[in-house]
């Protein structure tokens, strides 16, 4: 049996009844910083961007984004497999303490959007 | 229009592709800058997924580059495209198989064409395996669009766009709120993905399909900042030209 992982591996080089397999509900990742006493609200880790002219050619943000997307349907599809919820929680460490370095810890959970 | 000819559409799918892959490097390039860059997987933990060490996101970037590079001295060379894809198909395993999507799947399948045609000394090969790929993406999208009732009622579309990154303009947001426009929408993107194979039966009635493909894209961009879709769609376009014109000789 192929291991889903290597499934991944070449999923990028089957022909066309792939190419568009992303088209389903989006799921969105959702963090909530816990101050001291309180918990705070759940935000979703997904900065809304203004779109211009440079982006037509290169979009960093937008292609960033859109990788973030491609695991938190991997990680959707497979809730059992802890390798994602690892490398979720990775994610989620890492961004929360760009954003909000004076939070003292964090809480997060997937969504699936309507 | 003067009528392109198998080595014009050969050469245009290789240069466009060039160019693709070229904005492609450089973007990520500067994926690692900014906040958002935490959300992305790093090398260590990407080596880890596979069981390997996985190389430098800036190495694969400067290896494609490289390869780009001497695609231009040796065009004909299939050892370097294959190289090209190789590095290609690396940087998506760097990001777990896939750094963005579609827009990756085409630029593998299309760079397999490429390789495929050279080392078999037939640029029709690649064109036509490039061309019913291109035309398939659209026609088996539209296909899934259409088993579902929300998008033959506008729903589906007012939620993409509803849930799109990007903060979009002040015309789309009218449309959102707009259900005719929405319906009108939702058909035209139905109609023009299901028919897209009529694209092959003739030059005239493709160059009208692939006018409105690249205005689809474009659309797609505005909507969502997916910019990679347009430019690698834009690389198959000569090939869906090169097969209607071989049916409409």
């Amino acid at each position: 049996m192929i291991s889903s992982r290597w499934t991944h591996a070449f999923r990028s080089l089957v022909p066309a009844w792939r190419f568009f397999d992303s088209i389903e509900r989006r799921i969105y990742f959702e963090v909530r910083p816990l101050e001291s006493s309180e918990t705070g609200d759940w935000c979703r880790v997904e900065p809304v961007k203004e779109i211009g002219f440079r982006d037509f050619f290169l979009n960093p943000e937008g292609t960033t984004l859109h990788a973030f997307q491609n695991l938190l349907n991997l990680a959707f599809a497979d809730p059992e497999d802890s390798r994602y919820k690892t490398l979720l929680e990775g994610l989620a460490f890492r961004y929360v303490q760009k954003i909000r370095p004076d939070a003292r810890g964090f809480e997060y959970r997937l969504v699936e959007g309507d | 229009m003067g009528i392109l000819l198998e080595a014009d559409c050969w050469n245009a799918t290789r240069v466009l592709l060039g160019v693709a892959i070229f904005f492609q490097s450089l973007e990520e390039l500067q994926l690692e800058r900014g906040p958002q860059s935490a959300l992305l997987v790093s090398e260590s933990e990407a080596g880890a997924f596979f069981g390997f060490p996985m190389p430098s996101l800036r190495f694969l970037c400067w290896a494609r580059f490289g390869a780009l590079a001497l695609i231009l001295l040796r065009p004909e060379s299939w050892p370097i495209w294959a190289l090209l894809l190789g590095f290609s198909w690396l940087r998506s395993l760097r990001f777990l198989g896939s750094l963005n999507g579609g827009s990756d799947a085409l630029t593998h399948v299309s760079l397999m064409g490429v390789v495929m045609a050279l080392s078999l000394g037939s640029p029709k090969s690649g064109l036509y395996w490039i061309g019913v790929q291109v035309i398939l993406s659209y026609f088996l999208s539209g296909l899934r669009k259409a088993k579902g009732r929300e998008w033959w009622n506008g729903q589906a579309l007012k939620a993409f766009l509803g849930q799109s990154p990007v903060r979009v303009s002040k015309g789309v947001r009218v449309l959102l709120n707009n259900s005719q426009a929405l319906w009108m929408g939702s058909i035209a993107v139905l109609l023009f993905e299901l028919a897209f194979p009529l694209a092959a039966l003739s030059r005239s009635i493709s160059l009208i399909f692939l006018a409105c493909g690249g205005a689809f894209h474009f659309a797609v961009f505005l909507c969502f900042g997916l910019n990679r879709f347009f430019w690698v769609w834009l690389a198959g376009y000569p090939a869906v030209y090169f097969i209607a014109s071989s049916f409409s000789r």
